[in-house]
């Protein structure tokens, strides 16, 4: 058995589709002459460049503005004079066009290698991917189309980008199984999105695995084995099954409305990261984004994007969304989300340092970019919502819409279309801003609680510290508390309050969370039908009668015990 | 033959994007000859891969020489890039 990072939770058995990038070895190739391997370079440069516009023009259109640019500056770059200079000097030492196209591209690389800037070194990488598809053209070598991965696989490779995890036929594909990728990593949250099972970072996996060999996958235990014995295999048969009917149970919740068994109303919303998951999250029936991050944004690129790409993106996913509320929240940049071109300085404890509306308000360029893309974005539409990461009091509020009125003076006297009432709310997850809770409430449209810092500032325990995670739990009742206290401070200010953390995927804490009031859950697109479910299976007494219950236990250990058997008797 | 001092304003300096936008700004001045002068060298501005590799960080100051038809066209527009971050 092979043991990975479980990534995305289910159990998938099916027939490995092993997807390996086509060898490109042209140590074979015989060259014909100056004059032919010259033809073929311009020929494949055409077909290069072909192709590459009318990818950059499909990325551009879907709002994948970043991905785009990268390729029409591919395109940019084959066409250089220097890097043609280099490869017909090739030709002419009677290289085969393989090897000058190879050749060229390395000279280039080596140009960039010795610039004193980390962005100009690291594009050594984008004229490597320059020369391999050059020179597929001229092998005429292909790689697997994804979209021939047939019915009942489960999809195998070294690396998955986002760019093959949009291209799956997602009915066909049983699990997917990488040899690298982690937790967080962009094709992990869209395996996720996606409801796929999913287990990554398998060292030596294709080593092992050989296409068309079964495999049965749990991506709750980050287990795949391969070619299972036949009670192994039986083992795994039931368990999808299983698996497959409390989803397909779930089904009935998809077009409902989110309603407590009163017929109270409430809302199950999603929380993603880029705009992509906005469809899956709505396929998945959300009411809404009650989280959009926006930090994949910002990340893995080489400079922040503009505010005309940060516009197309918010306009998009609000168009998506249609009626629906679409909270986005302005960068949670710095901590341990680094961003290498804005050259943060390293700090000793950076949960506890510069970072969100910290460096918000203390360098707002970045910010203030953001926050005219998010004003034009929402022109014309009425479900975008603003939300302010990290607050610890009032006069962070105060800050942030001191710059938004400065902006939105600046939009008005350029003429721009933009939208002045988007509301300001804030995110709850720090103790300062629970015992502040009600003089933020009276500065803030909205709040939304995040359990995940909001535990860890709670509890002082890093839950990736093995030493201490046994502190960190949604279930401790000084975490109860807090969001008890911050629901009551929402209501008594009659504003909107919701939770957008892990814990609010937790069908162990429904009962408690109706019973505070709280209006909205934001969770996994994964997760919106079982919280769905779990919401309608309590009245608000009934609710209330577990709360005071739990409420009046002091250890972590007997909420837990106490709210789990009372979901379990209820089946 | 004209030109005009400017100062790279984008806190990234000169990257893949940024080389892109002016390649594909004086492109279609085929008959101008348009040239970036940096560190006493001249770079043509056609050419992505010096632009790159050049190292321009923020801050830097160069100069912009346009010699041929449309030069005053092609220069306020390059200008106007620099001028505007590059829309950074």
């Amino acid at each position: 058995m092979l043991k990975g990072l479980a990534v995305s939770p289910g159990i998938g058995v099916g027939k490995a589709f092993v997807y390996v990038e086509a060898g490109l070895d042209y140590s074979r190739v015989e060259p014909q002459g100056e004059e032919a391997e010259l033809a073929r370079l311009a020929g494949a440069k055409a077909s290069f460049l072909r192709d590459s516009e009318a990818l950059a023009k499909s990325l551009k259109e879907a709002g994948n503005v970043r991905e785009g640019d990268m390729i029409e500056g591919h395109m940019v770059l084959l066409e250089d004079d220097f890097l043609a200079e280099e490869m017909e000097k090739a030709v002419k030492e009677g290289k085969s066009a393989e090897a000058a196209a190879a050749a060229g591209c390395a000279a280039v690389a080596e140009l960039f290698r010795q610039v004193d800037d980390e962005m100009i070194r690291a594009r050594a990488a984008d004229m490597f991917a320059i020369r391999d598809r050059l020179l597929k053209i001229l092998l005429g070598v292909e790689s697997q189309d994804l979209s021939a991965v047939p019915e009942g696989s489960v999809f195998v490779t070294g690396d998955l980008t986002p760019y093959m995890a949009t291209g799956l036929k997602r009915g066909n594909v049983e699990a997917i199984v990488t040899e690298t990728g982690g937790m967080t990593s962009h094709s992990a949250i869209l395996a996720r999105a996606m409801g796929i099972p999913a287990v990554m970072g398998i060292p030596g996996l294709l080593g092992v695995v050989k296409a068309g060999q079964t495999l049965a996958v749990d991506g709750a235990a980050g287990e795949v084995v391969v070619f299972p014995p036949r009670e192994v295999l039986d083992d795994y048969l039931g368990r999808q099954k299983k698996w497959r009917e409390s989803k397909a149970a779930l089904l009935v919740y998809k077009d409902r409305r989110t309603k407590d068994k009163d017929g109270g109303e409430r809302l199950v919303c999603a929380n993603i990261a880029s705009v992509g998951e906005a469809e899956l999250a709505l396929e998945q029936g959300c009411e809404g984004v009650g989280l959009f991050r926006t930090e994949m944004l910002f990340m893995d690129r080489e400079s922040p994007p503009s505010e005309d790409e940060q516009a197309a993106a918010y306009r998009k996913a609000s168009e998506i969304m249609a009626w629906r509320e679409l909270i986005i929240r302005t960068m949670d940049i710095g901590g341990d989300k680094q961003v290498p071109y804005l050259h943060l300085p390293q700090e000793p404890n950076p949960f506890l340092g510069y970072r969100a509306v910290r460096f918000c308000l203390a360098e707002p360029e970045l910010f203030k970019v953001q926050l005219r893309a998010i004003f034009r974005a929402a022109a014309g539409r009425g479900n975008v919502k603003i939300m302010i990461p990290f607050v610890t009091g009032p006069e962070e509020i105060e800050g942030v819409r001191g710059i938004a009125e400065g902006l939105k003076r600046d939009l008005a006297s350029e003429g721009a279309a933009f939208n002045p009432d988007v509301p300001l709310g804030i995110m709850v997850e720090t103790p300062a801003a629970v015992q502040l809770a009600d003089a933020l409430a009276a500065r803030a449209a909205f709040f939304s609680i995040g359990t995940n810092d909001l535990t860890q500032y709670t509890l002082a325990a890093d839950r990736m510290n093995t030493r201490v995670d046994y502190l960190y739990s949604h279930y401790h009742p000084a975490v109860l508390r807090s969001v008890e206290r911050v629901v009551a401070a929402a209501k008594a200010a009659g504003i909107p309050v919701g939770m957008c953390g892990e814990a609010a995927g937790s069908p162990g804490l429904v009962p408690l969370y109706l019973a505070f009031g709280l209006d909205e859950w934001s969770v996994n697109p994964g997760s919106v039908l079982a919280t769905r479910k779990a919401i309608a299976g309590w009245s608000v007494s009934e609710a209330r009668e577990v709360a005071a219950r739990a409420m009046a236990l002091s250890t972590t250990k007997e909420v837990k015990a106490y709210l789990e058997g009372v979901v379990a008797q209820r089946g | 033959m004209i030109s005009a001092p400017v100062k790279i304003i984008n806190k990234q300096g000169m990257h893949m994007n940024t080389a892109k936008m002016i390649v594909q700004a004086v492109k279609p001045f085929a008959s101008c000859k348009v040239v970036l002068k940096y560190g006493g060298k001249e770079i043509s501005a056609k050419n992505a891969v010096f632009i790159m590799a050049a190292g321009m960080k923020q801050g830097a100051e160069l100069e912009i020489q346009a010699d041929g038809e449309g030069e005053a066209e092609v220069l306020a527009e390059v200008k106007r890039l620099f001028d505007t971050g590059f829309g950074e």
